[in-house]
């Protein structure tokens, strides 16, 4: 536990006394709210609902989690401090915990400061409470779940950009699966198992104020499986 | 090589059981609605309907991308589908844009109803047609929703849609019309079409022997019923049969401005006192009750006023039995020129389900209905004081349990009325009854869902909406992103200000 907070500690550091987390963070901000404001135009829409502006999330988070997650592992690995990482007296678990945690903050932070949309257009209607606590929810597992998938792909890559696209491939495919049916017409088990593997899916439920436990359990698998996998790889790494 | 082989048999048994245990929540879960008004909830009439399923259900719901675009109705109608399909596997639920398709016109060979709707676009106005019907099938059997936009009571239609097909027997109601100058087409059209919902209707004519496959017979204007019809409702009701009644205490002809005529007994109210409910020759006011318009001629200027009309009692849920099915999620109920129900103690299946305000009071004749003369309008009152039963049912102890339902107003129905008053809810008020009455009971649970202003009409002042709309766009497009972006060129340069200090120190 206490590796685990002088990894998060140092991690933390490491990304705020960078310009990147800013950067990151206000990009997001700017482009989520053109977007929900201007292109999709909110007021003229006359909709009591903010699910078009969370609704966009998943596809932006495809590019804002590799963003955050790129440099995780592929940094030190290319500045060949991977090294020095894994002699440190620290479990291979706590550096994974610890660093996994800590891009999980910046992207918690992203998260967070989305509150100022419903904060400040609240008065216009009747918007559903229960709605906004659901996209709220799956905002979190969504970023939990994706940035474990970042994490892991940061440690199999030597580069940062590397890092930054297979990261991304990968999450845009876990986003976009279940709309491969429409566009594939696969049969119906393949379709089934696209769907199950589908963020958008998923999130759809959350989206709309429902809570289900499938959606719970799915994120939750793939957190865990994600952050195994990078401490196998880890460990392996440490091996050879 | 062996250790190598070891962690791969360990990490091939962890990832398994993570699979499995993620599996597993296909098998054991549950889901929550967060919605304050539960509209992602379906009842559990619905729930069981849809977890009994043998074969597969199929809802396909057209709707038109320009509906979707202009209205937020859609999306809540997507929502409820959704749900019925994430109850049960054997329900599928599609949604189809009918202009994606190779003739869109096609739907409405499958009875969707096409509707005009004004649209905007390229600056030019014109009138586009439009979609929003469901279309559900179960084996070889199909049943339509021609045109559904109200989320709030889609539920009902689709579980008694389903309910129907799984049945694959049609209900029927027998619409008796005891004053034959009103047609249903004249009067009555509403709420033939509300009860159409779940019921084939059937007009059964004068003297016509009433047929033992209509589950239900609803009755107009009991009090003009003919002599002869009356023998044939007991009989119905005694092969098993359920009748609702609705007669008045007072004849009020509005096609020839309003003239009361007491009605006095008739042969009716002998039916209704063989079932335990006594029905009054007096009329209702009440405290609780809707306006009149008059249109009143003042200096040659013909002006509509607005007057209070206690002659337009309006139920209010507390007033109604919470035990009793049809009134349990009571929506409302207004009556014009009502009489009273009384039921007899020594009859046990009768009961009042619905009553006055205990402020209400009774007029007797000579019938004063002027709403401009509100003091006359109170002439009785003082003698006459207290809560009044207005709907009663009954419900025969032994035999085949034929069942009635008396309501002390026949004008609750009636097109020009409802349209007066905008009184939907009477409707759903008939249609809960004919439910009541024709043993379906548990239909009557699938509740209506409340519903909400779903646009962003809060604020009506128009100089505080712009200032909430400018400040939003301000707040999240630019002040939000450039605080955090000062915030960190703050911190990093006080962080290279810091190491240039101590870099000076060393």
């Amino acid at each position: 536990m206490k590796g685990t907070l002088a990894v998060l500690r140092k991690e933390l550091l490491g990304s705020f006394n960078s310009p990147v987390a800013y950067v990151v963070l206000s990009a997001f901000l700017v482009f989520t709210s053109v977007w929900f404001f201007f292109i999709h135009d909110f007021f003229a829409a006359d909709v009591a609902s903010l699910r078009s502006y969370y609704g966009i999330m998943p596809i932006v988070f495809v590019v804002l989690i590799p963003a955050v997650t790129m440099r995780t592992w592929a940094e030190e690995r290319a500045a060949g401090t991977d090294e020095i990482l894994l002699t440190l007296p620290v479990g291979e678990a706590s550096l994974v915990l610890g660093k996994y945690l800590a891009s999980l903050s910046l992207m918690l932070l992203a998260v967070v400061l989305t509150i100022f949309v419903p904060l400040s257009v609240r008065e216009l209607g009747q918007f559903e409470p229960g709605e906004i606590y659901g996209q709220y929810i799956g905002l979190v597992l969504l970023v939990t779940a994706g940035t474990a998938v970042g994490g892991l792909v940061s440690s199999l890559s030597r580069h940062q950009i590397s890092a930054f696209v297979g990261t991304a491939l990968i999450l845009l495919f876990l986003t976009l699966a279940a709309e491969l049916n429409a566009v594939l017409e696969l049969a119906a088990v393949p379709a089934a198992v696209l769907r199950f593997l589908s963020f958008d899916h998923r999130f759809r439920n959350l989206n709309r104020g429902v809570l289900d436990t499938r959606d719970l359990a799915y994120f939750a698998g793939l957190t865990v499986a994600a952050l195994y996998l990078t401490r196998a790889a880890l460990v392996a790494r440490k091996a050879r | 090589m062996r250790g190598s082989r070891r962690r791969l048999l360990v990490h091939g048994l962890v990832l398994s059981a993570i699979v499995l245990a993620t599996a597993n929540s296909l098998v054991y879960f549950t889901r929550v609605d967060l919605t304050e008004r539960r509209i992602h909830t379906i009842s559990h009439v619905s729930r069981e309907l849809l977890e009994g399923l043998e074969y597969d259900v199929s809802i396909t719901y057209y709707r038109s991308a320009r509906l979707v675009e202009r209205f937020p109705e859609p999306r809540e109608i997507v929502d409820v589908l959704e749900e019925y399909a994430a109850v049960s596997g054997a329900v599928s639920a599609r949604f189809v844009d009918p202009s994606g398709l190779e003739r869109p016109e096609d739907v409405e060979a499958l009875g969707v109803v096409p509707q005009q709707l004004t649209v905007t676009e390229g600056g030019e106005r014109r009138t586009a047609v439009v979609y929003s019907g469901v279309v559900i099938e179960y084996l070889d059997r199909r049943a339509v929703l021609p045109f559904v936009f109200q989320p709030e009571t889609l539920e009902y239609d689709l579980t008694t849609a389903i309910d129907n097909l799984l049945r694959d027997e049609r209900r029927y109601l027998g619409l008796l019309l005891g004053d034959q100058t009103r047609g249903v087409e004249e009067s009555y059209r509403f709420v033939a079409s509300e009860l159409a919902r779940t019921y084939e209707v059937r007009l059964v004519r004068p003297g016509e022997v009433i047929p033992d496959d209509l589950d239900v017979v609803l009755v107009t204007d009991a009090h003009r019923l003919w002599p002869e019809d009356v023998p044939l409702l007991a009989e119905y009701l005694e092969r098993g049969g359920s009748v609702l009644l609705t007669l008045n205490a007072v004849e009020v002809e509005l096609r020839n401005g309003i003239q009361p005529r007491a009605v006095g007994r008739t042969p009716v109210h002998e039916l209704a006192a063989m079932h335990g409910v006594t029905v009054g020759g007096s009329l209702l006011l009440d405290e609780s009750h809707n306006p009149i318009e008059v249109e009143e001629v003042a200096a040659g200027v013909s002006v509509t006023r607005s007057y209070p009309y206690p002659h337009w009692p309006v139920v209010l849920p507390r007033y109604t039995s919470e035990e009793h099915p049809v009134t349990a999620r009571f929506p409302g109920l207004d009556l014009y020129w009502p009489g009273t129900v009384a039921v007899d103690p020594d009859y046990p299946g009768a009961r009042i389900i619905a009553a006055s305000t205990p402020r209400a009071w009774l007029m007797h004749e000579p019938f004063e209905l002027n709403p401009q003369r509100s003091a006359q309008l109170l002439r009785d009152a003082e003698h006459t004081r207290g809560q009044y039963g207005l709907v009663a049912v009954s419900r025969q102890q032994t035999g085949p349990g034929g069942r009635l339902a008396v309501v002390s107003d026949s004008h609750f129905l009636r097109d020009d009325l409802l349209q007066a008053t905008g009184s939907a809810w009477n409707l759903e008020f008939a249609s809960s009854l004919a439910h009541w009455l024709s043993h379906d009971e548990r239909l009557l649970e699938v509740r209506t869902r409340a519903s909400r202003v779903l646009t962003l009409s809060a604020v009506t002042d128009a100089q505080r909406e712009a200032t909430i709309r400018f400040t939003a766009r301000a707040l999240n497009v630019v002040l939000l992103p450039l605080s955090v972006m000062l915030y960190g060129a703050f911190r990093l340069r006080r962080r290279k200000r810091r190491s240039r200090v101590g870099g000076r120190q060393e």
